[in-house]
């Protein structure tokens, strides 16, 4: 039996940790640019950026071009040398590209999904065609998923080959508790008074899907880093990318709510992006649909639904068991998940 | 900053000892290891302080569906309709109904965010239940371990609490109760702007609506530029093909020699 003096020793000891290790925290800078270095390629307006990471040697291979949520910065592709999505790519010899959304300003609150679609992706691949003398190979994750199978669909000679990742198709899943929260959602209202909706309204969604791991158990085992300061900041990393997201475009934002968490359009062919239908079914480039099999944000049958819908010449699928982030962080990720998708990727 | 200066150690020590989890960690080890008595008492007492907040949120939804909150006076009786003629006709109908706009919108918003916590309590109220029915399963079964320390205790708590919070999140009462508190607030946040706007215009100041209409303004100049040079990108690319088509025409007629006479 443990005496109560004991008891309080344990918490006391717990609390010195946690100090020590909050302590150890504010000397390690985060750098939200990422680990492994890039070139401005283009800026086509409203803070959207291509960025050109070259390969180590000449590019051998054909150009990845890949598209991000819009609502979370990149810098989780990249976090370190070791786990990083984009370094992996590189180092098998890709030109890789990657959209930089920005983060929306005041008057950004009018773009829609058509510019971001319409306008900057297919810029961007257009660009990369002349560029690379090829249409890139896009890889689209979680909602930059969909912005990618939108870009297949309404411009297929601008994609050569489609990766998934974690990507929403069906949205009306019974265990998508994001899509339950949404149904009675005014988001036009919501957007025409608010503006740009802040991420941090947003991040408190996100959090509110799994309060106790997010809010309590995560930080609960915080002390247990202290000493550790690789361990320490690979947290403070993941801590920073979880938080330093970008407001969103309002009008952009509203329109992906409704339309697709509430009226499940993707997936039946009734999203419109600028005046044109987008049917998963002109989709028939070979695609390639990694989904994480814990995933609560985009569950498994949500991510699945796009094998029934899309006439690629060849369709695949990839489960890997893990959460959401787990898809591009984890060690386990990047030991057998990552070189799968290159390996694809590297397929002629 | 050091994290003792943005916290004092004494409040951080008090803070970790303060939380439910230390505090059932506590009753515990008083009992040794097992649940009994003392653990029994923490889990009544931890259900007490949920009810009487379930209570308050209950007295506070109660108290917005009509009646005068404690401290307020309601409108006489007879004065009810000449505000209602007040906010609908006249040279102030419009700054009336606007308050009235906002004192409805924060009703709405007062309820619907109790209706949410109450939800969100009786969710962790549950899953107390669960823990301490966990807490004692495994009591009695030989084959399974107890928590040994306080952190061991938090996971089992997260376990129980997290699964209990993703029925609710499940739930169609959650999906409405949600919505409600969402759009209430939206309304709130509109009936303030609006209240604002009005002022600033009184006071010839630009408001929000003036700064929305210029930003309107900059993003349809924005694509008007980008249509043109579009369409200047659509007439260069045409006077190349033209240019190159007078080339190949050119390169033929070499090509095929001189035109005999």
């Amino acid at each position: 039996m443990t005496e109560p003096s004991d008891t309080a020793e344990e918490l006391a000891a717990w609390q010195r940790r946690l100090v020590q290790a909050l302590d150890e925290a504010a000397e390690l800078p985060v750098d939200t640019r990422g680990a492994t270095p890039f070139e401005a390629h283009a800026v086509y307006g409203h803070g959207v950026t291509l960025r050109r990471y070259p390969p180590p040697a000449t590019g051998q291979r054909r150009p990845v071009l890949i598209v991000y949520s819009l609502v979370n910065r990149p810098f989780i592709l990249d976090l370190t040398e070791r786990r990083s999505l984009i370094r992996a790519l590189c180092d098998a010899g890709h030109p890789v590209y990657l959209l930089d959304w920005g983060r929306p300003q005041g008057a950004d609150r009018f773009l829609t999904l058509a510019d971001y679609i319409d306008g900057a992706l297919a810029k961007a691949a257009r660009d990369i065609r002349a560029e690379e003398g090829g249409a890139p190979d896009l890889l689209g994750i979680c909602q930059g998923g969909v912005l990618a199978l939108c870009l297949a669909a309404l411009h297929p000679a601008r994609v050569r080959r489609l990766v998934t990742l974690a990507t929403p198709v069906d949205c009306r899943t019974p265990d998508d508790h994001l899509s339950r929260m949404a149904q009675h959602v005014d988001f036009d209202r919501a957007a025409r008074t608010l503006g740009n909706i802040p991420a941090e309204w947003l991040n408190s969604v996100f959090v509110a899907l799994k309060p106790y791991q997010l809010l309590g158990q995560r930080y609960a085992e915080l002390p247990e880093l202290a000493g550790n300061r690789e361990a320490l900041h690979d947290f403070l990393r993941l801590e920073r990318w979880m938080y330093d997201s970008p407001d969103q475009a309002a009008t952009a934002f509203a329109e992906f709510a409704r339309e697709l968490y509430q009226r499940n359009a993707l997936l039946y062919g009734r999203l419109e992006i600028a005046g044109q239908r987008v049917r998963l079914g002109d989709i028939r480039q070979p695609v390639l649909n990694v989904f994480a099999q814990q995933d609560h944000l985009v569950p498994p049958p949500a991510a699945r639904a796009l094998g029934a819908h899309v006439r690629a010449s060849s369709y695949e699928e990839l489960a890997f068991p893990g959460g959401h982030l787990g898809v591009f962080i984890s060690r386990r990720a990047h030991r057998e998940l990552i070189p799968r998708v290159v390996s694809w990727l590297a397929a002629e | 900053m050091a994290a003792s200066e943005a916290f004092d150690n004494e409040w951080l020590r008090s803070v970790g000892g303060a939380g439910p989890i230390p505090y059932l960690w506590q009753a515990l080890q008083a009992d040794g290891g097992r649940p009994g008595s003392a653990c029994a008492a923490a889990f009544r007492s931890l259900h007490t302080q949920l009810d009487t907040a379930l209570a308050t949120l209950r007295t506070l939804a109660e108290g917005v569906t009509g009646q005068a909150g404690p401290g307020e006076e309601e409108a006489p009786g007879w004065l009810a309709p000449w505000l209602q003629g007040l906010a609908r006709l006249g040279p102030w109908q419009e700054a009336v109904g606007r308050t009235q706009d906002a004192q409805a919108a924060l009703h709405r918003y007062t309820a619907a965010y109790s209706e949410c916590a109450t939800a969100l309590l009786e969710a962790v109220r549950t899953g107390l239940q669960d823990l301490e029915a966990q807490l004692g399963e495994a009591a009695d079964d030989p084959e399974r371990t107890l928590p040994q320390s306080c952190q061991e205790l938090h996971r089992w708590w997260t376990a129980a609490g997290e699964a209990r919070h993703e029925a609710l999140l499940g739930s169609e009462r959650w999906a409405a109760a949600f919505g409600r508190l969402t759009n209430a607030a939206t309304e709130l946040i509109g009936s303030c702007q609006a209240q604002l706007d009005a002022g600033l215009r009184h006071l010839d100041l630009p408001n929000r609506e003036d700064f929305i209409d210029t930003q309107r303004r900059l993003a349809q100049l924005e694509r008007e530029r980008s249509r043109d040079a579009g369409s200047d990108e659509i007439k260069a690319l045409r006077a190349e093909i033209a240019h190159l088509r007078e080339e190949v025409a050119t390169l033929r007629r070499q090509s095929e020699g001189p035109e005999s006479p």
